[in-house]
């Protein structure tokens, strides 16, 4: 992915290499709102739209905190751990808190098996 | 298989995101990435509940976008609720000026130039959170004009126009001389990558 300088990519005009109007499919993110409740039936057009921003925000989030985890580790690659830990640290994440353990969880036990 | 896949956002999208985030030498792991997957679909899932509670209570039937908006704020994150709602006015905007123009220009040639003005609202509280871009850089505690005016730019950009590239910037002292900062407006020129049709935006908005 493009990665200008600072002001560079500004003042050239254009900073990221992103082609479309929007980095995530609307459909699916239109799916997983109807399964996430009963009750919600209809949704209007801009929904899934401020959706597929607010998760790149999300994302943006939690892989800056994950990141500085695994730069304490002075280490380069991100891996799931950091994310879990950046998941466990941050009081808006809590509802994710079961999800990462629950994954972390599942490959203990399938660690375990092979062995 | 294929159908636990279709109930989460799709990994390679995810994966970039997060990949625009760092620096350029970072690696992510698979499983980061899938957890990551798991973690979006269970936010949206999780706002989305909010949400349509609110529209139940409402007796409304349909979620908008600020019903998601509201969502957001009542589970804590304050700060995307605040950029939503300025991307959702933005885009609110945005598609009205769209259907407006297609409608005056239904008979006009479709690579005309159309430029209109698109003021945001007054920025009357401090800038919300930032990014800097360039690993290294770091806003000093008293930015210069610049530096102020391009990381705000930034700040729009980022939340505001995606698929659009910045053309100019330039600034215009609005009520006094010499150059009060807080009542300076930024201008900025954007054109669609897309280019079809192709047009212009100038955006102004208040330092």
């Amino acid at each position: 992915m493009k990665r200008p300088g600072t002001y560079s990519g500004i003042l050239s005009g254009g900073i990221s290499g992103r082609t479309g109007p929007h980095l995530l499919p609307l459909a699916r993110i239109k799916k997983i709102m109807k399964k996430s409740n009963d009750d919600v039936k209809m949704i209007t057009g801009e929904a899934p739209i401020v959706f597929s921003k607010a998760c790149e925000l999300f994302i943006e989030e939690i892989t800056k905190r994950a990141w500085n985890i695994t730069l304490q580790g002075k280490r380069r690659t991100l891996c799931k751990e950091d994310v879990a830990s950046a998941v466990i640290t941050t009081d808006i994440f809590d509802f994710l808190v079961n999800l990462v353990s629950d994954s972390a969880k599942s490959e203990e036990s399938q660690l375990t098996t092979k062995a | 298989m294929v159908e636990e896949q279709d109930k989460l956002l799709p990994i390679a999208n995810v994966g970039r995101i997060m990949r625009y985030i760092l620096p350029r030498h970072a690696k992510i792991s698979k499983e980061a990435k899938e957890t990551m997957q798991e973690c979006v679909t269970e936010f949206i899932s999780f706002v989305t509940s909010e949400a349509s509670d609110k529209c139940h209570k409402e007796n409304r039937k349909t979620v908008n976008g600020e019903d998601i908006c509201w969502a957001l704020n009542s589970l804590g994150f304050d700060n995307f609720s605040e950029v939503m709602l300025r991307y959702l006015h933005k885009f609110r905007e945005f598609e009205r000026q769209k259907s407006e123009q297609n409608k005056a220009s239904s008979t006009e040639e479709k690579d005309e130039v159309t430029s209109y003005e698109l003021g945001l609202q007054p920025d009357t509280f401090a800038p919300l959170k930032f990014q800097i871009l360039d690993k290294g850089e770091s806003s000093s505690a008293n930015p210069s004009f610049e530096d102020r005016g391009l990381q705000y730019l930034f700040l729009i950009y980022e939340s505001m126009i995606d698929g659009y590239s910045i053309d100019k910037i330039g600034v215009q002292d609005h009520l006094c001389k010499p150059i009060n900062y807080s009542s300076a407006i930024l201008c900025i020129t954007v054109s669609s990558r897309n280019s079809d049709p192709f047009f212009s935006e100038k955006y102004r908005t208040w330092l």
